[in-house]
Formats: C-alpha cells, sequence, structure tokens
C-alpha cells in the first residue's frame, strides 16, 4: 500500500530520515515508535507531501506520489494530528465535513456521512453535530478529528500521536476503540507515537527509529521478546512486556482443567488473568470452560524459558 | 432572542444626536454661543450640513480604499511569494504609525499640490498602516497546527485562505479597520488645512480666530462620528469573528 525506497530527507547537513526504506501492507497498522527527534514524523509527512523529500522514491498504492496533484494527494489520506487541529470556527458537522466539501459531495450524502461517523466514534450526533470544538473534552475532539480523518473514507490514514494530549484513562479507552474501528474497516494505518505501550497494543508491527533511519522493523513480540539490538533493548529496559499480555486473550492459552473461583471470560486479556493472580495469591485463575495457569503465562512471554525449550 | 445590544443601542443615540446637531445647526450654534459667548459674532456661514457631507465622504473614501489596498497587500505579505517582503514591511507600518498626521500631510502638498486628491491620498497612506499590520500579524497568529491540519486534508492555498486564515483572522483584521476608521475621522479634520474642505473647515477657522464656538461646532460633530464608527465595527467584530 505504501513503499518507501531510500528516503532521505535532509535540512542542510542534518539528515532527519536517513536512506530509509519501508513498506507498509494493505489493511496493515503500522506503529512508527522512537525518542523524540528520531525522524519519525517527517517520515509519516514525507508520504503525504507535507515534508518534500530529498532523494528516494515513495509510491502509495503502487503510483509514485509525485505523479499526484498534492493536494489530491493529501484528499485521498486522512491525516490526523496530535493537537487535532479542528477548526475552531466551525461546528463538529463543518469540520468533519471538509475533505467531502473539498471533493464536492452534496450536502444530503455529507450529513449522512457525518451522523455515520459520528456514531462510528462513539458520539451521538444530535448531541454533538452542532457543537463548538470549545465545547469539546479533549477525549471528544480527539473522536472528531478521528471522524474528520475518515470522513471521504480514505484507504489510508496517516496518524501523528493522536491521542498524546489525552488523559491516559481516556487513552486506553481511545485506543480499543481504534483498534477496533480500523480492523473493522481494514484502513491501512502508519501511526507515529513515543508511547512504548501505545505502539505495542496498537501495532501489527512496530518500527523503531532512531537517528534517522530504521533500527528494528517487526512485530510487537519479536521487538520486546526477541530484539538482537542494543538500542531497541536499552530503549524498552524490560517495558512493554506487560502490554504483550494485553494484546493475548485468555481463552488462546487455557487448559480445560477445571478450577475453583470466580471464573474470567475467554475475551480477558493473559494481563487481566496475570493481575488476578497476583490479586489472589493463587497460580491459577479459572476461566469459563477451563483455567489458565501462571506457567503457561511464563511459557507465552518468557525469553529464557522459550529459548531453552 | 437577541437582547438589544449595548454598542448598538449607543450607537443608534449618537446617530440621533449627530443628525440633530446638523439638521438643526443654527439651534446648535445658538446653544453654545450661550455658553462660549466670545467677542465674535459671525458664527459660519456655510451650512454645517455641507462640511459634514464634504468630511463623510472624504473618510468613507480613503477608507474604502486602504482597506482594499492594506487587506491585499496584508495577505500578500503573508504568502509564500511575499514572505521576504514581510518583515521590511511590517517595520515601515509600525514607522509609519508613528509618523504624526500633520506631517504626513504637509508632506504631500508640495507633491501632490494643494485640495482634495492630496488629503485623500495622505488618509488613505494613514489608514494603510494599522490594517496592514493588523492584516499581517492576524494572519500569521492562526496557529500552526490548524494550518497543517488544513493543509494536510488537501486544501489549495486559496482554500486555506478562503475558509481558515481569513475566518480566524477576521477579529483582528476588524479591529485594524477600526482603528483605521477612527483615526481617519478625526485625521480628515487636518485636510481642511490642505484646503479639501470638511469640518476642518470650522475648527482651522476657529483656531485662526480663537473662536471657540466655531472649533467645537466641527470638533463635536467629529468626535461623535468616531465613537459611532468604533461601537459599530466593535459590534461586527464580535459578531463576525467566531
Amino acid at each position: 500500500m505504501i513503499e518507501m525506497q531510500n528516503v532521505t530527507k535532509s535540512y542542510g547537513d542534518f539528515k532527519a530520515v536517513d536512506n530509509l526504506s519501508l513498506h507498509v501492507d494493505s489493511g496493515e497498522l503500522l506503529v512508527i515508535l522512537g525518542p523524540s527527534g528520531c525522524g519519525k514524523s517527517t517520515t509519516l509527512r514525507l508520504m503525504n507531501k507535507m515534508a518534500e523529500r530529498t532523494s528516494g522514491t515513495i509510491k502509495i498504492k503502487d503510483k509514485d506520489i509525485d505523479s499526484f496533484v498534492e493536494e489530491d494527494l493529501r484528499k485521498g489520506i486522512g491525516y490526523v494530528i496530535q493537537s487535532i487541529g479542528l477548526f475552531p470556527h466551525m461546528n463538529v458537522w463543518k469540520n468533519i465535513a471538509t475533505v467531502p466539501q473539498l471533493l464536492g459531495w452534496e450536502n444530503s450524502s455529507i450529513d449522512r456521512r457525518v451522523d455515520e461517523l459520528l456514531l462510528l466514534v462513539g458520539l451521538k450526533p444530535e448531541n454533538y453535530r452542532y457543537k463548538k470544538p470549545s465545547q469539546l473534552s479533549g477525549g471528544e475532539a480527539q473522536r472528531v478529528g478521528v471522524a474528520r480523518a475518515l470522513a471521504s473514507d480514505p484507504d489510508i490514514l496517516l496518524m501523528d500521536e493522536p491521542f498524546g494530549a489525552v488523559d491516559p484513562i481516556n487513552r486506553l479507552r481511545l485506543q480499543k476503540e481504534f483498534r477496533q474501528i480500523q480492523r473493522r474497516l481494514g484502513k491501512t494505518v502508519v501511526f507515529v507515537t513515543h508511547d512504548i505501550d501505545e505502539a505495542i497494543l496498537l501495532g501489527d508491527r512496530i518500527c523503531i527509529m532512531n537517528h534517522g533511519k530504521v533500527v528494528s522493523l517487526d512485530t510487537p513480540e519479536n521487538v520486546v521478546l526477541h530484539s538482537k539490538d542494543d538500542f531497541v533493548d536499552s530503549f524498552f529496559k524490560g517495558e512493554g512486556i506487560l502490554t504483550i499480555l494485553s494484546r493475548k486473550n485468555v481463552g488462546d492459552y487455557m487448559e480445560e482443567i477445571p478450577w475453583e473461583g470466580e471464573e474470567i471470560v475467554q475475551d480477558s486479556t493473559l494481563k487481566e488473568a496475570l493481575s488476578l493472580m497476583l490479586l489472589t495469591g493463587e497460580d491459577r485463575v479459572p476461566v469459563k470452560g477451563g483455567s489458565i495457569s501462571f506457567n503457561r503465562i511464563l511459557q507465552v512471554v518468557g525469553r529464557d524459558i522459550n529459548e531453552k525449550a | 432572542m437577541r437582547r438589544p445590544n449595548g454598542n448598538i443601542v449607543a450607537a443608534l443615540v449618537l446617530i440621533v444626536i449627530l443628525a440633530m446637531i446638523v439638521i438643526y445647526s443654527i439651534e446648535f450654534e445658538e446653544l453654545l454661543y450661550r455658553y462660549f459667548s466670545t467677542k465674535n459674532s459671525t458664527g459660519s456661514r456655510t451650512p454645517l450640513l455641507v462640511y459634514f457631507g464634504q468630511h463623510i465622504w472624504m473618510v468613507l473614501v480613503s477608507s474604502v480604499i486602504a482597506v482594499g489596498i492594506g487587506v491585499g497587500v496584508g495577505i500578500f505579505a503573508t504568502t509564500k511569494s511575499g514572505e521576504e517582503f514581510r518583515d521590511p514591511l511590517l517595520k515601515v507600518v509600525n514607522l509609519g504609525q508613528a509618523f504624526p498626521s500633520p506631517a504626513l500631510l504637509a508632506l504631500v502638498v508640495p507633491i501632490l499640490g494643494y485640495g482634495y486628491e492630496g488629503a485623500l491620498i495622505a488618509l488613505v497612506v494613514y489608514a494603510l498602516m494599522p490594517i496592514v499590520y493588523n492584516v499581517v500579524v492576524g494572519i500569521q497568529e492562526v496557529p500552526e497546527d490548524i494550518v497543517d491540519a488544513a493543509v494536510g486534508m488537501g486544501m489549495t492555498p486559496y482554500q486555506l485562505y478562503k475558509k481558515i486564515k481569513i475566518p480566524l483572522a477576521l477579529n483582528v483584521i476588524l479591529g485594524g479597520i477600526r482603528t483605521a476608521l477612527v483615526i481617519n475621522i478625526s485625521a480628515a479634520t487636518l485636510a481642511a488645512a490642505v484646503g479639501a474642505g470638511g469640518l476642518g473647515v470650522l475648527v482651522v477657522n476657529g483656531v485662526r480666530t480663537f473662536d471657540m464656538v466655531l472649533i467645537l461646532q466641527g470638533a463635536i460633530p467629529v468626535t461623535i462620528m468616531a465613537v459611532i464608527a468604533e461601537l459599530l465595527l466593535k459590534e461586527a467584530q464580535s459578531r463576525l469573528s467566531f
């Protein structure tokens, strides 16, 4: 879906992005993770020509991005930034309608689309349609920002720390909901963040960048558990392991051994199961239709156990 | 639904007072004589209405021209092609605002001669300063992230100005126009000194002959006009900006 080959972006002598190549598959959520100044935002902005690359080629749907008129390219790609950038002088309806209006849709179809999107991001259309951005909470504004980016039903979404300004509780909820929406709609997403947990929770693959280069590009499990790279190790410093557990469902690892106590459902995550063990002090918790043991969890994530086996 | 607005009400009251002064100018003159009796007893021979008309006309023409040029130049200075031109322009405009208006008028006369055109051009130049300044600053102050989002959504530069930058800068732009208009109403008084007519004729003659009544006959309508303009544009500002 997106293909970058040997792309470099320099500002004078400084190479913000240095000979970078990567590809994003259709329907994939690729997270670009790295410390500030590593070139992750620049990489994102190169894809919709918000920044002009110095050399290299970028293809979107097998077409060189230079073959598009800049504005047309951007209209076909959803774009969400950290501060959201909702237009303060327009109500929610007009904000979401921006791209459809640029594309010349009829008002009746825009009306339908706005309501559909508001429902999708969990806001009641009749309550929110005519609110001004100043009347929204941070989380609500972020939902409107996502709805706006999805307005013209683009195949690709570029998101630059979209949940960075939301409080932690709402952030987790937004992340989970966004992941569901993304899976359901099958959108290709490039998601920039410096939050390790967010990267692990959301990413199909994680691309770790440092000094404008890709240090590692792999699934969250491999990045956290089987990294061979010193920078990646130092960057994670053992973090993220619990988040890996929260990506996995108890149902996939449970055993059919009955166990006494209050059952958790199969959709619960391994992290929830582990938390329960720590709370109850037992190394096995009952799940509907069986149970799961502490050892089983260790086998899923314990690097040393796996390598010996 | 909409509760009566203070600015509008005040402006309406002042408009009525101003109209009364202009229509009943002879009574107004007699009233002034009662309180400011001077040795002089000859009031103005030309009806107040004529001076008033000249004054308004001068202010309107110069303001319309200044708004047209000022908004155009200001917007150009915020575009990519006008970028290098922006900082020097702001400096000139800033200095220009500090330049005394009588001096500006005095400079125009040797170049353009005595009369209406010279005064008009001086007024346009003077009104340009706050307008250009506010247009440039207003557009520059539109938050970077909002512009970023708009461009990222595929707006052309024209759409960006029309839908985002100008609406968001409107409050500041109107503020500049308001300042320009108020300055112009009072600066137009000086135009009489270069023979362009207007209410300034009364003031200038009054000063020359130490006639308090004559001065007030000119100065009071000018002041009321300036306050009306201020009130109305303030109201426009709060209605039109988000």
